[in-house]
């Protein structure tokens, strides 16, 4: 279904519960997936998720399509991510890069050793560097929607990735 | 030397079964909730929010606006007896030395006997029988 289909369905109170309903179902993996990337913890990752459609439905009458939906769902969602992470930094009085360490412990994979590693290596990276490699590394993004997303410029997303990217196979090969 | 390009691209969480088929009604039944609630909530956190600052403008207006208390106001408020058991238990200074060491002129003090003795509620008749005249 078209973005501006569903927002009409939204928009008209008869069927705006029905509206919702699509739209959550049309964007709850991605937005799910941006989180859990971000958050580690299944549980934390649910929290947020819902956080994140319940102030959709709440500020969608202000959407004024100047982006695209999943733009500005992405970007309420990044949001959330950043405000958790900052929060929970508060709670435990950790310094900026130690957040990592405590995500690490919540860490529970499967797969093989490689892709173990590239995870710690990723919790080494400061929160905004991580976000901006997810969306472009897992995700395929174009660095113009990340630039919307996160309201950087296309160079400095070039410039964070590329170092995400050296950090990422230092640590590997070390 | 490892490249991130030779590492395959998986995902490498996981959620629990189901988990994306229930989550919209979650959802939307957290959005019922919250819209319920939502004006309670709004008016007590604005209640909150603006008791303390509505309380400290009460409290300065109380402070800005009381009026002013004068000496006579004060003296309205002490007992007449009270008065009477001060002045007869008191050792009465020289009139010279308090007028030195309060920093009143003879005429503020004057004014002072007389709003002291004004509260009295004794005529003369009744202060001329209180005088023992045998022992005088």
């Amino acid at each position: 279904m078209e973005d501006s289909e569903l927002l009409s369905k939204i928009r008209n109170p008869d069927t705006r519960n029905y509206g919702i309903n699509l739209l959550v179902r049309a964007y709850q993996q991605r937005v799910y997936w941006h989180v859990r990337k971000m958050v580690i913890d299944h549980d934390d990752a649910d929290d947020l998720t819902q956080e994140v459609f319940i102030k959709v439905n709440n500020a969608i009458d202000r959407f004024r399509e100047d982006a695209q939906l999943f733009t500005w769902i992405y970007r309420i969602a990044t949001n959330e991510c950043l405000n958790f992470l900052n929060k929970k930094r508060r709670r435990f009085f950790l310094p900026i890069e130690d957040v990592g360490a405590e995500l690490e412990a919540k860490l529970e994979l499967d797969g093989d050793e490689i892709q173990r590693k590239l995870q710690k290596a990723l919790l080494k990276l400061p929160d905004k560097q991580r976000l901006v490699f997810n969306m472009k590394y897992f995700d395929d993004m174009p660095y113009e929607q990340i630039a919307e997303i996160t309201s950087t410029s296309v160079g400095a997303l070039k410039a964070s990735y590329h170092h995400a990217v050296k950090k990422i196979e230092e640590f590997i090969n070390d | 030397m490892r490249k991130l390009e030779d590492i395959p691209k998986q995902n490498p969480f996981k959620v629990p079964d189901g988990y994306f088929d229930q989550l919209p009604t979650v959802i939307q039944s957290r959005m019922t909730k919250d819209t319920r609630h939502a004006p309670m909530v709004r008016v007590i956190s604005l209640s909150l929010k603006l008791a303390l600052p509505v309380a400290a403008l009460v409290v300065a207006g109380i402070f800005w606006f009381r009026p002013a208390t004068t000496l006579d106001d004060q003296l309205e408020g002490i007992d007449t007896e009270q008065i009477a058991l001060y002045l007869s238990n008191t050792e009465h200074a020289d009139i010279d030395e308090s007028q030195d060491n309060a920093g009143f002129t003879i005429q503020e003090l004057d004014q002072l006997q007389d709003t002291i003795y004004s509260k009295l509620e004794y005529s003369d008749e009744d202060l001329l029988d209180d005088i023992d005249l045998e022992n005088l």
